[in-house]
């Protein structure tokens, strides 16, 4: 293969060459160009000389003319030559540039030629089987040898992931046995400690249910006495009843039915026995009296049962503080106090009752030696309310006393004794009664007259002063006695008194042995109609 | 007459004092509950009664902060 740089360089150099040989031949035009205007120029002289003569003889308007002419046909000369110069130069270019290209075609034309024969060759190598057939066997070996280098480095590496892989699923593997092994035994305790609450919960709840269901067995048991005690009374006494005695079946002969009874073509009754049919009238159903008076209202009303209250202790809270006098008289002598029960109500033979939540109206007096409140029941206010939220009250007087912390009947309260407001108020009460007692004694002596003989006995002056004292005196002593009155009647109010504070928890003693009915009863509203409008 | 005067003026204020009516005294001045500490006399809240019945569960522990009842054991008031 040529070097086709090789050929650039050729042309380039020939390009060159042509160029300095345009250079010469343009120098050369030159030097002639500079000749023929030189001797242009001089025959010129030569003529302008010999014109100027002329002229100058002539006329010297004439020579000036002739001077712009020549001036005009220097510049037109000058411009003509200039036009010649471009023509020439762009035409030198032109050709040089032909030239340029002609030679780069060339050079060209130059490489073209060399292509075929390559082709050429190779066609000559390509025809020829046997080698195109051990080039692709060098390339079908190589290509084997690669495929399996690359299989190698495939089984290779393939190797070492399947290693690796191993590895990963050996320490996952025991990773996992780990931490099921933790798992299972955290899930093992938690189980058994749920196991062991829920055991104890369930034996909490059975223990519970046991006790609830003795309770309510009792209480059902205590019912159905009740209830069988009620039917005994009820229970009808047959042999007080004084009821007409039936006739007897056999009495009754044909002759004694009335005749009219007798149809046509009935059959006749003559020696036909009367029959009679038992109807039943209930089963076990005791009899009551009212049931025969009116039996509807027995279908229609039901009975609510009665509660007993039997003897036995309840808690309960002291809702309301008192004090309490000690000294006192007559009516005013008790204070009322309120109680709350709290918890169930023990009853003898371990059994119970509930009247939790009651309120419970007491009377407390007041006990000066022992400074204490003793505390009577009075009243009980229980408030119930069934499945359809209908509400029951279970209200009735009862017996029994308080008991306090100690386990002493009545309630320890702090003595208040007002003694010393007492005395302070009393004190200068007596003082201004003695005063004036004092006084009026005083004018009694001075008012004694004592008539010497031989005198008239005329005081009238002191007499005046006297009578006016002692009147002064009776007034003062009659108001201050209403006052001390007045005043007696306050301190009397203060006597000593038992002060009980609230919220303390006592118990309660039953006497024990009231029935209270179960009633219904309308909680009060006073919103009642908008209530009712609402729901309206 | 004067030592009957100062008999009378130490004999009078120590009447006052209780300290003789201690020595005459035939039984015991103070039950043994109230000796013992328990002594409710102060027990109770000063408080309105419609708060206390509303919240009754929360009076117990107030009733009875002040008192250290040493004989009533575990059937102690506050337990």
């Amino acid at each position: 293969m040529n070097n086709p740089f090789g050929n650039w360089n050729n042309i380039t150099n020939e390009a060159k060459k042509t160029k300095k040989t345009f250079l010469d031949m343009f120098e050369n035009w030159k030097e002639k160009q500079n000749r023929t205007d030189d001797v242009e120029n001089s025959i010129d002289d030569i003529d302008g000389d010999d014109e100027r003569v002329k002229k100058h003889d002539e006329d010297p308007l004439k020579e000036l003319s002739t001077l712009d002419e020549r001036v005009k046909n220097l510049k037109s000369k000058t411009i003509k030559r200039v036009a010649g110069v471009a023509l020439f130069l762009s035409v030198g270019m032109f050709i040089i540039v032909g030239l340029v290209k002609t030679a780069i075609v060339l050079s060209k034309d130059d490489e073209r030629k060399d292509v075929p024969t390559k082709v050429q060759d190779l066609k000559l190598e390509i025809n020829s089987l046997t080698k195109w057939q051990e080039i692709k066997d060098q390339q079908v070996e190589q290509l084997g040898t690669d495929i399996k280098n690359v299989e190698q480095n495939m089984s290779n590496k393939m190797d070492v992931l399947h290693q690796t892989i191993s590895q990963d699923l050996v320490n996952t593997a025991s990773n996992i046995n780990e931490s099921m092994k933790v798992l299972q035994e955290s899930t093992k305790n938690t189980i058994s400690s749920s196991l062991e609450e829920i055991k104890t919960e369930i034996q909490k709840v059975n223990e519970e249910a046991k006790q609830y269901t003795d309770q309510k067995n009792l209480t059902v048991a205590e019912k159905i006495a009740q209830i069988e005690s009620k039917t005994k009374e009820k229970q009808l006494d047959f042999n007080k009843l004084s009821l007409p005695s039936l006739p007897k079946p056999e009495e009754h002969n044909a002759s004694q039915i009335p005749s009219n009874l007798y149809a046509a073509g009935a059959p006749s009754s003559a020696g036909a026995k009367i029959e009679i049919i038992e109807e039943p009238m209930g089963e076990g159903t005791p009899l009551d009296f009212t049931t025969f008076e009116a039996p509807s209202e027995v279908n229609t009303t039901i009975e609510l049962p009665k509660m007993t209250i039997m003897a036995g202790f309840q808690k309960a809270m002291l809702t309301t503080g008192a004090d309490v006098p000690t000294l006192q008289k007559g009516n005013d002598l008790t204070r009322n106090v309120w109680l709350s029960t709290t918890g169930e109500m023990l009853i003898s033979n371990g059994h119970t009752e509930n009247i939790k939540e009651c309120i419970i109206q007491a009377a407390a007096t007041g006990n000066f030696a022992s400074a204490s409140a003793d505390i009577r029941l009075t009243k009980i206010s229980c408030s119930a309310i069934d499945e359809d939220g209908q509400h029951y009250k279970l209200v009735g007087t009862v017996k029994g006393w308080v008991y306090g912390e100690n386990g002493k009947q009545g309630l320890k309260g702090r003595l208040v004794t007002k003694e010393g407001e007492l005395i302070e108020k009393a004190i200068p009460l007596t003082l201004l009664e003695g005063a004036i007692k004092a006084l009026e004694n005083s004018t009694k002596s001075s008012s004694t007259v004592y008539a010497y003989p031989g005198t008239t006995g005329s005081t009238d002056m002191s007499n005046i002063q006297d009578s006016f004292t002692d009147g002064a005196t009776k007034t003062a002593s009659t108001t201050l006695d209403k006052f001390s009155d007045y005043y007696l009647m306050i301190l009397e109010q203060l006597n000593p008194t038992i002060e009980l504070k609230a919220g303390r928890e006592v118990t309660i003693g039953f006497e024990g042995g009231e029935m209270l009915q179960l009633e219904k009863y309308i909680p009060a509203d006073v919103d009642y109609f908008e209530n009712k409008k609402g729901s309206e | 007459m004067k030592k009957s005067l100062i008999f009378m003026g130490i004999f009078i204020p120590l009447l006052f004092t209780g300290c003789i009516g201690k020595l005459i005294n035939i039984g015991e001045e103070k039950g043994y509950c109230e000796e013992h500490g328990c002594d409710y006399s102060d027990a109770g809240v000063c408080g309105d009664a419609y708060e206390l019945f509303k919240r009754k569960k929360k009076v117990s522990a107030v009733a009875y902060k002040n008192i250290e009842c040493d004989c009533a054991g575990e059937f102690d008031v506050k337990k």
